[in-house]
């Protein structure tokens, strides 16, 4: 889940927050897990005949922002507080690790986030076509746990 | 029965290399289409993929070259419009047999990008 390995990498100024500028905490955001996300390309690409579909959205969960907080904080054993801060803050705080396409490009889906205006879906196409439920959130960050913590400092 | 050659580009990133773990484990003959050799495509190269060094046109249609399917997953980077046209031109010439390629954010059905155009 690239949007919340984005959670231990570089949203942890102070311990316990979490620093994004994803905007109000009810702010949804669609999730898939990259591991789902590759076992269906890997699927697709071994059984290109089944099911017939040329574009397949992985959505695996819908949660708010307080939502992720809340899960994240029992997969890691405390409480964890979201802080709401600018793109800018946030471009800020990570320039030095992404490269600036890909920072321009998370700034505009985090403002595509905030905006609202899609009615995200979870979709059941990761299971539809490996067969297997996808990674739950919870999952992803207990999985997850110590990295994260090793990313606050 | 001979399975196809399948091209995993970005296989050294969170999705490739889990591609390329998952279709080498069912029988895949794997080229791992990456950036340069460095310890990520030594490990790919241990695990039984072939190993393909391919940062321009002439080096993605050599990549692309007695290939039948592909994984095409393009950096976010300056260069990705580029990226993408010279995969495409690579694949037209190889006759690649099915491709899978990776978006994000615009790829829903509903967006006009996956609609097909409409006539007149």
């Amino acid at each position: 889940m690239k949007t919340c390995a984005l959670l231990s990498a570089g949203a942890w100024p102070r311990k316990n927050t979490v620093f994004l500028p994803w905007g109000e905490d009810t702010t949804i955001v669609p999730l898939a897990g990259a591991q789902d996300v590759s076992r269906v390309a890997a699927t697709l690409l071994a059984n290109p005949g089944a099911p017939p579909q040329s574009v397949y959205a992985l959505v695996s969960e819908t949660p708010t922002v307080r939502e992720m907080t809340e899960t994240l904080g029992r997969a890691v054993g405390r409480p964890i507080r979201y802080v709401a801060i600018t793109d800018e803050q946030w471009t800020n705080a990570v320039k030095e690790r992404i490269n600036p396409h890909a920072l321009d490009h998370l700034t505009h889906l985090w403002q595509y986030f905030r905006q609202g205006e899609e009615r995200f879906q979870a979709t059941d196409a990761i299971l539809i076509v490996t067969g297997r439920d996808p990674q739950t959130l919870e999952e992803f960050f207990k999985a997850n746990a110590r990295a994260i913590d090793a990313g606050q400092s | 029965m001979i399975k196809p050659r399948i091209i995993v580009t970005g296989a050294t990133g969170k999705t490739g290399s889990v591609v390329v773990a998952e279709l080498l484990r069912a029988g895949y003959p794997i080229r791992a289409q990456v950036h340069r050799d460095d310890g990520r495509s030594a490990r790919l190269k241990a695990q039984g993929a072939e190993i393909a060094v391919a940062t321009d046109v002439e080096r993605v249609t050599d990549a692309l070259r007695d290939v039948q399917r592909a994984y095409f997953c393009p950096p976010f980077d300056p260069y990705m419009i580029q990226g993408a046209v010279a995969f495409a031109i690579a694949a037209k010439e190889s006759r690649l047999e099915h491709i899978v390629g990776l978006t994000q954010w615009l790829a829903v059905p509903h967006t006009p990008h996956s609609q097909p155009a409409k006539a007149g």
